[in-house]
């Protein structure tokens, strides 16, 4: 398996990218970054249409996802699949969905809040972004990459952009596990593996 | 023909229509229902895939889900099988109540605990999430990572979904009618089930190819051409004709066209018997993937396809039919198509 990009998205809002070795930001907040980053050269151009009617974490996903690309030379493999893994799943957007329904006395959801209750929703906004088709799955394993690295190495041959959503921070890896480049360090985080295969400052 | 195949060693089924797999066949093979109100929450006067089992008692209803899953299994689960959970919200009558806790997470250490299977996979695909799992776990065997998966998927019945999928005007003002002309809407409900999945030859049937891919075209429809299931299917399938499809089957207008635009690019000249159980106890969410293949495993060795339940006019194009049918083969192709434009094809084989 070979890493041939990646992104890390700070607290402060800096990326960090893996193989070029670059730092963007930081920026006030996310509109900025992302006017600031679909003008670098080379950045794929990607359909951000639903970039505003997403929350801030698909925000996040897809300008994370759009520097990994650049990260991996610019242009990616129509079926390349996306695999989230940890991170802080969708906690923060199922509390968000129930807390409106109870305030509003439990008479009706809120369509747009319920749609952000599944993990798998800012990466798949990310496939509709780059126009990605390969298979989205998010999966929560123990605080242990290896175990990322053994499922995406028996999963169909190909590209896939491997991502870990928390809080705070988005960490992006582009991943061809046709490419013998060995196994990916072993860390607790994908951010942790990020920094370990030479990201970061 | 893919070159490999996972074992399905045993099969479990805990829904709304029976806690056994003989028992939930029997009831599709007879076309009956299991739709009523939920005790406990308002539902505001919609019907759902209830089961009655798991009301009362003061724990989460999802663990009871799990323990009484447990509880209807009929086979050993071997010394180092590993535990792949498929779930949408898991554990989210928790956060109902109160909690703010990852409702997934919870889901899988409990399943963890009812089976004794530390250190599983949660895996989250949205209403494909059942298949994916038994597809990961499926690759992991063939690769040789471990021998054994107990491949299980579970959602309970919550106000949290029910009102979710209100909001989006997915709901059927009666019944969901799965691949009926008329069809306006799903119907949901819950149920878990089980599969053990194994390298080693033996049981009752195989899985003899999977495929997921995404639409990269729209957050809630899927693409009305069904352009990418039907890739997933042809890739699942490896050139084989299956005897019979088990749909995904919401009862939703693009759903339901979508599979059927699928399955005539696929089989133009003469499309396969196809049925959805979801016409029977409603769509279980993380479940439906596993349910599909444990109970389409039974009716591949029975060689019925059972009526489509609630239909009163097939839609053009989809081979559904209000009675049951005699299959032709062994071999049955599933399918999932989630939130996000996921799909997901799976191909099983009674042997």
């Amino acid at each position: 398996m070979k890493i041939t990009g990646g992104t890390l998205l700070t607290r402060e809002l800096e990326f960090l990218t893996l193989a070029k070795r670059a730092a963007f930001g930081a920026f006030p907040d996310l509109n900025i970054a992302r006017k600031e980053i679909v003008q670098l050269p080379g950045v794929p151009s990607g359909d951000l249409g639903d970039f505003g009617r997403g929350g801030v974490t698909v925000r996040r996903a897809m300008l994370t996802a759009l520097l990994t690309a650049w990260d991996a030379g610019g242009t990616i493999p129509g079926n390349t699949g996306i695999l989230g893994w940890n991170g802080d799943g969708c906690t923060a957007e199922n509390l968000a969905y129930w807390r409106d329904y109870a305030d509003c006395g439990r008479t009706a959801g809120r369509g747009g809040l319920f749609v952000a209750t599944l993990p798998t929703i800012p990466y798949c906004e990310v496939a509709i972004a780059l126009g990605c088709r390969g298979g989205i799955a998010y999966l929560r394993t123990q605080e242990d990459t290896s175990q990322l690295w053994s499922l995406l190495a028996v999963s169909a041959p190909g590209t896939y952009i491997c991502g870990e959503i928390t809080r705070d921070t988005c960490c992006m890896l582009f991943a061809d596990n046709r490419q013998n480049g060995g196994i990916p360090p072993k860390c607790r985080t994908l951010a942790d593996a990020f920094a370990a295969l030479g990201g970061g400052r | 023909m893919p070159d490999h195949a996972t074992y399905i060693r045993g099969a479990a089924a805990a829904t709304a229509l029976g806690g056994t797999v003989r028992e939930n066949c029997d009831a599709l093979i007879e076309g009956r229902t299991a739709f009523s109100e939920p005790a406990h929450f308002d539902a505001k006067g919609r019907k759902l895939g209830v089961d009655h089992e798991l009301d009362g008692g003061s724990g989460s209803r999802a663990f009871r889900l799990l323990a009484k899953l447990r509880d209807v299994l009929d086979f050993a689960i071997p010394s180092g099988t590993r535990l792949f959970v498929a779930t949408t919200v898991g554990a989210i009558d928790l956060l109902e109540r109160g909690g703010e806790t990852d409702t997934a997470q919870e889901f899988l250490k409990q399943a963890e605990r009812v089976f004794g299977l530390p250190g599983g996979v949660l895996v989250s695909a949205a209403c494909a999430s059942g298949q994916t799992a038994v597809a990961l776990a499926m690759r992991q065997i063939e690769h040789g990572d471990i021998c054994h998966a107990l491949v299980v998927g579970g959602d309970v019945a919550s106000e949290f979904v029910t009102e979710g999928f209100a909001a989006l005007g997915a709901f059927s003002k009666s019944v969901c009618r799965p691949y009926d002309a008329a069809r306006d809407g799903l119907t949901l409900g819950e149920a878990a089930g089980a599969l053990l999945l194994s390298g080693e030859p033996g049981g009752a049937g195989r899985i003899s190819g999977a495929a997921e891919n995404g639409d990269a075209a729209h957050i809630t429809s899927p693409d009305l051409t069904g352009a990418m299931l039907a890739e997933a299917c042809r890739a699942a399938l490896g050139g084989e004709t299956p005897a019979g499809v088990v749909g995904h089957g919401t009862g939703t207008i693009y759903n339901d066209q979508a599979e059927i635009a699928a399955l005539g690019t696929l089989f133009p000249d003469a499309p396969p018997p196809l049925f959805s159980l979801k016409g029977n106890i409603g769509h279980t969410l993380g479940a439906t993937g596993v349910l599909q293949i444990a109970l389409g495993l039974e009716l591949a060795r029975r060689g019925v396809m059972p009526p489509q339940a609630n239909l009163r006019t097939p839609m053009p194009g989809a081979n559904v039919a209000a009675h049951p049918r005699k299959l032709s083969g062994s071999k049955l192709l599933s399918l999932n198509v989630g939130f996000g434009g996921l799909n997901s094809a799976a191909v099983l084989e009674a042997l």
